[in-house]
């Protein structure tokens, strides 16, 4: 398939499936009649398809502010409860949940809690920008699994069997990567320039022109909840970190370990919460 | 790239029709008697036609009621609350032992009976669009409405002697703003507050009411114990927001440069907020403009301090009228 | 489900049931997440041991954690900075397991 025509498919992607055991969560948030938007927000805050709907809806051009928006705080409060809750109420879920899918979740949370520890020892203003950046880097694998399902599948075990890198599986059979997918859409649905540029850029964060830093940090953080094992992206092996990367963020061996100690802590707590159906 | 050319102008397109129910052949008889017309999107539960709802913003939701789902209706009467989606007008199909409640309870334009659905459907869903299109005093951006019903508002809560709190909010260097960037950021800025000030009052009063007066002049009534809080978050919220609608360099420095008619090089801060509060809790008015006045006195002084803040008269007074 | 000593008990267990004093008042509910305090409270109070949401899995042995390790990083140790991250994970994992 070219390119061209390539694109055009993934642009039709609407609305993406979540995971049965968030959608059971889900629902019983906001049947909540005392719901606080805040809780909801950390709900969503949570989950990659939960959140990239929310960004969708809010910076679409029916709201008149597009591409201006990327905190799922700031959009609830200009979404309004009620249309949140509406939103929320149409979520499918994947029909057929592949392993493969629940431990991309946990590598995308993982990602994001990594991500905004990284910025906060670098003092980065907007954490949650960054931790939203973080949650989505891999959002193109959900669009691509969801249009190409049994291409994907094939794509997933011969990155397994060959010991390649999903990136590179991707590219042999596409032409393009799960960061050119995922930037397509997020650009057709209007997500701010520097959401689009870091999900573009997580593997090559030398070419983020915009938001090296960010790029950096989000680049980073994949590789270290990749190292430590938690979750799944779809390599069983740890890429190389960016050299270029690694010299931009410069931290010293002891922000290092500070580091991986805050990321033990969170992540435990994380697992209860992804893997609890109750 | 393309983003802005995804218009609201719909003029050319054919018209979207949302039709929600469970029954196979109403569907079948709404598909034959509108599809000439209309675009029609089928769904059979309304939960499922609100990202529809929600992303693409059709002309019409017919839907399909009865009188004991409470859920639907409560769905129905959410979606009419909000300034942008309760644009699209609805129009309930009732079966035909369906008692007609009290319309207090369900927000929709106009109903068909099941037996009267061949018969009435085309005219019916003509008529709700054809009314829908014509203009009531709404500001064009905003959605909110305008100062008829502003006025409207407070005159009612002086005659039936509710005591409440009035809000007059703008901005604080706007116009530079629109000077560097241009009108079209600047409406973006006006939408958004017009959602962040209608979100934020409604949460905390539902019963409480938003109007757009006009530019970067906002207006919101509600009860005295709830404003000031409310006030806290809108300020709060709206600093938090505004600065992602600057371009970065101009963001980074909470400053934007511009040079006035003298050639004069002029900073500018970033946007604020200013809120004047006027309430008849110690006071008593019996016009309209005094209440107003007294709002926009509170906002003046807001104003001299820098930042966003609001300004509440604790004042009494009793009307000259 | 555990029985845990108190002195064993680390930040983010959850109680999986209640802690109640001598006089049958609960203390802190099913499903509380301990924190520091929480725990240094338990300490003061005399109480031995409280029931925690175990894994379900058990926890993994640390010899098949630093193989998985090693693993993974087959492919790349020999890549700039990638030698230190590696050592760094290692470090971390043994501190763990202290």
């Amino acid at each position: 398939m070219d390119i061209q025509n390539l694109r055009s498919q993934i642009e039709k992607v609407d609305t993406l499936p979540t995971m049965p055991s968030v959608l059971k969560k889900l629902l019983k948030v906001i049947e909540n009649p005392k719901v606080s938007l805040n809780e909801i927000g950390n709900f969503i805050s949570s989950d990659p398809v939960l959140t990239t709907r929310v960004l969708k809806v809010v910076n679409s051009p029916i709201y008149g502010f597009p591409g201006r928006i990327s905190s799922v705080s700031q959009a609830l409060i200009l979404l309004g409860l009620n249309v949140v809750r509406g939103m929320l109420l149409g979520v499918s879920v994947f029909e057929v949940m592949e392993r493969a899918m629940v431990g991309l979740w946990e590598h995308s949370m993982g990602c994001a809690v990594t991500a905004r520890i990284i910025a906060q020892k670098k003092g980065v203003k907007e954490p949650e920008e960054i931790s939203v950046a973080a949650l989505l880097h891999d959002i193109g694998k959900v669009v691509l699994s969801l249009k190409f399902t049994d291409e994907y599948k094939d794509i997933l075990n011969n990155a397994e069997k060959n010991g390649l890198y999903i990136s590179e599986a991707e590219k042999a059979h596409f032409s393009i990567t799960h960061a050119e997918a995922g930037a397509w859409i997020a650009q057709k649905w209007n997500f701010p320039k520097s959401l689009i540029e870091v999900i573009e850029y997580h593997h090559k964060p030398h070419l983020s022109k915009n938001i090296p830093v960010q790029s950096a940090i989000v680049h980073l953080a994949d590789i270290l909840i990749q190292a430590r094992g938690f979750g799944f992206s779809g390599n069983n092996f740890v890429p190389p970190v960016h050299p270029a990367a690694w010299q931009a963020l410069n931290l010293s061996e002891t922000d290092m370990k500070e580091i991986l100690i805050e990321m033990e802590e969170v992540l435990e707590q994380a697992e209860d919460f992804l893997i609890s159906s109750e | 790239m393309n983003r802005q050319r995804t218009s609201l102008f719909r003029a050319n397109r054919l018209k979207t029709v949302v039709v929600v129910t469970r029954d196979v052949v109403l569907t079948s008889i709404i598909d034959r008697f509108l599809k000439d017309s209309y675009s029609i999107v089928v769904f059979t539960k309304i939960e499922h036609s609100l990202d529809y709802i929600y992303n693409s913003l059709p002309d019409l939701l017919i839907i399909d009621i009865s009188l004991d789902d409470v859920v639907t209706i409560g769905i129905i009467n959410d979606l009419k609350s909000d300034p942008i989606f309760g644009q699209v007008p609805v129009l309930a199909v009732l079966s035909d032992d369906f008692i007609i409640p009290k319309w207090d309870y369900l927000f929709i334009e106009d109903y068909v009976r099941r037996s009267y659905i061949e018969t009435d459907i085309i005219a019916k869903a003509d008529l709700c669009i054809k009314r829908a299109e014509r203009v009531i005093e709404i500001n064009p951006l905003t959605r909110l409405p305008g100062n008829i019903t502003i006025i409207k508002q407070i005159q009612r809560r002086l005659e039936t002697g509710e005591i409440f709190a009035i809000a007059y909010a703008d901005l604080d260097y706007f116009k530079p703003f629109n000077d560097k960037y241009g009108f079209g950021r600047g409406d973006e800025v006006l939408k958004m507050l017009g959602r962040l000030i209608l979100n934020t009052v409604k949460h905390k009063q539902p019963n409480s009411f938003v109007g757009h007066i006009g530019g970067d002049d906002f207006i919101y009534i509600m009860g005295p114990d709830l404003v000031e809080s409310a006030t806290q978050e809108i300020l709060d919220n709206f600093d938090r927001i505004i600065p992602t609608f600057y371009d970065a360099e101009d963001r980074a420095k909470g400053n934007i440069e511009s040079i006035d008619r003298e050639g004069i090089k002029k900073t500018f801060p970033i946007m604020g907020i200013s809120i004047g509060i006027a309430t008849n809790k110690i006071a008593s008015y019996s016009h309209y403009g005094e209440v107003t006045e007294r709002a926009s006195e509170m906002k003046k002084y807001a104003k001299y301090t820098g930042g966003s803040c609001f300004r509440i008269d604790k004042r009494q007074y009793a009307s000259k009228n | 489900m555990a029985k845990i000593s108190v002195s064993n008990l680390n930040p983010g267990m959850k109680l999986s049931k209640p802690v109640v004093n001598e006089a049958n008042m609960i203390l802190f509910g099913e499903g509380t997440v301990l924190t520091e305090a929480h725990i240094e409270r338990l300490h003061n109070m005399n109480i031995n041991s409280v029931q925690v949401e175990g894994d379900s899995k058990p926890k993994k042995a640390k010899e098949e954690v630093l193989a998985e390790l090693d693993a993974r990083f087959k492919k790349t140790e020999n890549e700039p900075y990638m030698g230190i991250l590696k050592k760094l994970f290692i470090d971390h994992i043994e501190e763990l397991y202290k």
